[in-house]
């Protein structure tokens, strides 16, 4: 388990690497100045050139490109605004957007693997047809789109939830039970526009595997010998069904994080992918480079924590 | 394209009729020379409407359409003409708009398909026995049973007919303004403008049906230079082996495993203004990873079959059993994943819309309504939920049809 592991992480190592290489001389490449967007190009050049000097971006670009990578490393790159070090600002956001992230992954895996068995079980039946077009709505709508209309219908039209933010004003103030209860108020909209669309994939991945398995001998004999049909389902089937659902949970990280960036960026959700937005715009690169080694790194511990569970699930699988 | 020239066949000819026998003479050149005239004769209405529904479209948009048409495809030749000469002339083909582009292509190819299709239609013998079943017949008959991949077909169809007759059709120009003061932010049934206007007294029904014409042309280009690019490299990847392959994995891999929309925007948003080309440009090289992987698991198992080793041993080029060969044989799950990437696609471009990093506006595309309509949303609604609404349509569209044609490719997967 252990070389299995270790192999793992020394297979993404150069992945991660090779993205955040493509990304450094891709952004340097790119038209345009960052210094432009931090001082106006009418102040005297001797200032320009001394910004140039202290940002670094004077020296010859294979010398940055591993004084980053040191920083990086070391923990101490700075942004290019503030000049505060870009650990600190991602460790603002970065819990955000993992509550954010699990909130939306936890709904979506619960309702998704439960209306596929809903779905399995009553193949071709009204509900299972029903269920099948709902799903395929929401997999062709886009996130921020939904996201609007769930702001309008929630926010403005029935105003029963806040449209933006993580906190009401004054949350600082309130006692801890009713601060949680603040945040599971302003989570909840962005959490539903994020689980929804993976939700339907789940559904869709989860009735076929099911449907699969009930197929096999074993759940015939099972229920043969007079089992509960639900206790078949749920003990015997379910079991084997959610293996194909794992791995779909290593592959669906990056598309949950793309939808993060759009549903942050909608709901003022103070986490990474608003922040990596900006970052961009800004043409701050510390931060987006840090971001996207965030990013890359989550999604590659998350496909091999999807291993992992594979294994668990199945204990016909031993790595090593 | 496909869709608008193969959608005539859509429709099931009526069961009931009675059947009528081949035509001949005078009557078989019309039907071959007027599409729709076949079916009509021979008494089926369903079909013939469909055909001359296209006929009539592809007709009088070519009557309004076609002057610019002609200026789009004189700008290209004079464009080629002086890049000929040696001269370094101004790209003028920048200044034709994709959009016109594609819907004169697509014209073409309308009129391609339903001359084909009448002149085929009109030596049908409809008494005949049927034709020995091919492959495609078996997959199109999987398909039709389908109700929601027909359905998504039709749908297509439909898109692609109202985008063709969108001059026609349109009651202004999606670039216009009325008098602001008088018009801004009508509500829907106002008087001239059935979905209302938006802030800059635009009618929201023109811009929505302009805007169908550039997100479904940046949707279907797109995917279609993925899938091209993702065959391609898929298929080097999986001949060559050893660092190849490990250099085209290695970077599929490497693409695959950061959001998608991350590396959109930062490649975005390094230019001020951003032209259909490039959106499309950088929607189709950033999209190819997973048909890669299709295309290169397809030809592994195919590599070292028989006819493979035979045209080795006949010794035709690398190139040759390549194309000709192996990836002829691979496209199965090819068109099925080309058909779920432009839904994905449209979605895509729609999300780099709304964070104003989608083709430059005024240019209307249904992202960029969401886009103008999202802080308006408690005065004037009908800015941004229509656009969305045809979003869903079309992508719904595509996946139905691209479920339907995966099901039908494999019977095996049919669930």
């Amino acid at each position: 388990m252990a070389t299995f592991l270790l192999r793992r992480v020394l297979v993404a190592l150069p992945v991660i690497l090779g993205v955040f290489t493509v990304l450094f001389f891709a952004l340097h490449a790119m038209p345009g100045d960052p210094v432009d967007t931090l001082i106006p190009r009418d102040i005297p050049s001797e200032n320009r050139e001394e910004l140039i000097r202290n940002l670094g971006l004077d020296q010859p670009l294979y010398v940055q490109y591993f004084k980053t990578i040191e920083q990086l490393f070391t923990l101490q790159l700075k942004t290019f605004g503030t000049r505060r070090p870009v650990v600190e600002v991602i460790a603002e956001a970065l819990p955000n957007t993992l509550i954010l992230a699990l909130a939306s992954v936890a709904i979506a895996y619960v309702v998704g693997i439960l209306l596929g068995i809903v779905q399995a079980v009553r193949q071709y039946s009204k509900l299972d047809t029903g269920i099948t077009v709902v799903a395929l709505v929401f997999y062709s709508m886009p996130g921020f789109w939904l996201a609007l209309m769930l702001i309008l219908a929630f926010a403005l039209w029935w105003p029963v939830l806040p449209a933006t933010g993580m906190h009401s004003p004054g949350w600082e103030f309130m006692p801890p039970a009713a601060r949680r209860l603040d945040l599971l108020r302003h989570l909840v909209l962005p959490a539903a526009t994020l689980s929804l669309a993976s939700a339907a994939g789940v559904a869709r991945y989860m009735r076929s595997s099911m449907l699969e398995v009930v197929r096999q001998d074993y759940v015939r004999t099972a229920r043969a010998k007079g089992l509960r049909r639900s206790k078949v389902v749920f003990k015997h089937a379910l079991r084997n069904a959610l293996l194909p659902i794992v791995t779909l949970l290593g592959l669906e990280l990056p598309a949950l994080f793309s939808g993060a960036v759009l549903v942050e960026t909608v709901f003022g959700w103070p986490g990474m992918g608003r922040q990596i937005v900006g970052a961009i715009f800004r043409q701050d690169f510390p931060v987006v480079l840090t971001n996207t080694f965030v990013f890359s790194s989550l999604v590659v511990l998350g496909s091999l924590l999807a291993d992992l569970l594979y294994s668990v699930v199945d204990p016909r699988i031993r790595h090593g | 394209m496909e869709s608008a020239g193969g959608a005539p066949g859509a429709v099931t000819p009526p069961q009931g009729a009675p059947r009528r026998g081949p035509l001949s003479g005078g009557a078989r050149a019309a039907a071959a020379a007027v599409p729709g005239l076949g079916p009509l004769l021979r008494g089926e209405p369903g079909v013939a409407a469909v055909a001359l529904i296209y006929l009539a479209a592809a007709l009088s948009t070519t009557a309004v359409g076609g002057g610019r048409a002609i200026e789009a495809v004189a700008d290209w030749a004079a464009w080629g003409a002086a890049r000929l000469a040696g001269g370094t002339a101004i790209p003028e083909w920048s200044r034709v708009r994709l959009d016109s582009l594609v819907a004169t292509l697509t014209l073409l190819a309308l009129y391609a398909g339903l001359w084909t299709w009448a002149v085929r239609d009109s030596r049908r013998d409809p008494t005949a026995p049927p034709a020995r079943d091919t492959e495609g017949r078996r997959i199109w008959r999987q398909f039709r049973r389908n109700p929601g991949a027909v359905g998504g077909l039709v749908l297509i169809g439909l898109l692609y007919l109202v985008t063709l007759l969108t001059p026609l059709l349109a009651p202004y120009l999606p670039e216009v303004q009325m008098d602001v003061v008088a018009n801004k932010l009508k509500p829907p049934g106002s008087e001239g403008f059935p979905l209302g206007t938006d802030e800059f007294a635009r009618d929201v029904l023109s811009r929505l049906m302009y805007g169908a014409r550039i997100s479904l042309s940046i949707g279907f280009i797109a995917a279609s230079l993925s899938v091209g690019l993702g065959t391609v490299l898929g298929a080097l990847a999986a001949w060559f082996g050893g660092w190849v392959d490990m250099a085209i994995m290695r970077f599929a891999d490497m693409l695959l495993s950061f959001p998608r929309l991350v590396l959109l925007l930062f490649l975005l948003a390094a230019f001020d203004t951003r032209s259909m080309y490039l959106i499309v440009t950088i929607l189709g090289v950033t999209g190819w990873m997973s048909v890669s992987r299709l295309v290169r698991a397809q030809i592994l198992s195919l590599r070292e079959q028989d006819f493979v080793q035979a045209a080795r041993a006949l010794g035709l080029p690398t190139g040759r059993i390549l194309f000709v060969h192996l990836v002829p044989n691979s496209l199965a799950p090819v068109i099925v994943a080309a058909s779920l990437i432009t839904g994905h696609t449209l979605l895509l471009d729609a999300g780099l819309s709304f964070l104003g990093l989608g083709v430059s506006p005024p240019t209307p595309t249904w992202g960029g309504m969401i886009s103008d309509g999202k802080d308006l949303l408690r005065q004037a609604w009908w800015i941004a939920v229509p656009p969305g609404l045809t979003i869903v349509v079309a992508a719904l569209s595509f996946n139905l049809v691209g479920d339907g044609l995966r099901d039908a490719l494999d019977p095996r997967l049919r669930t």
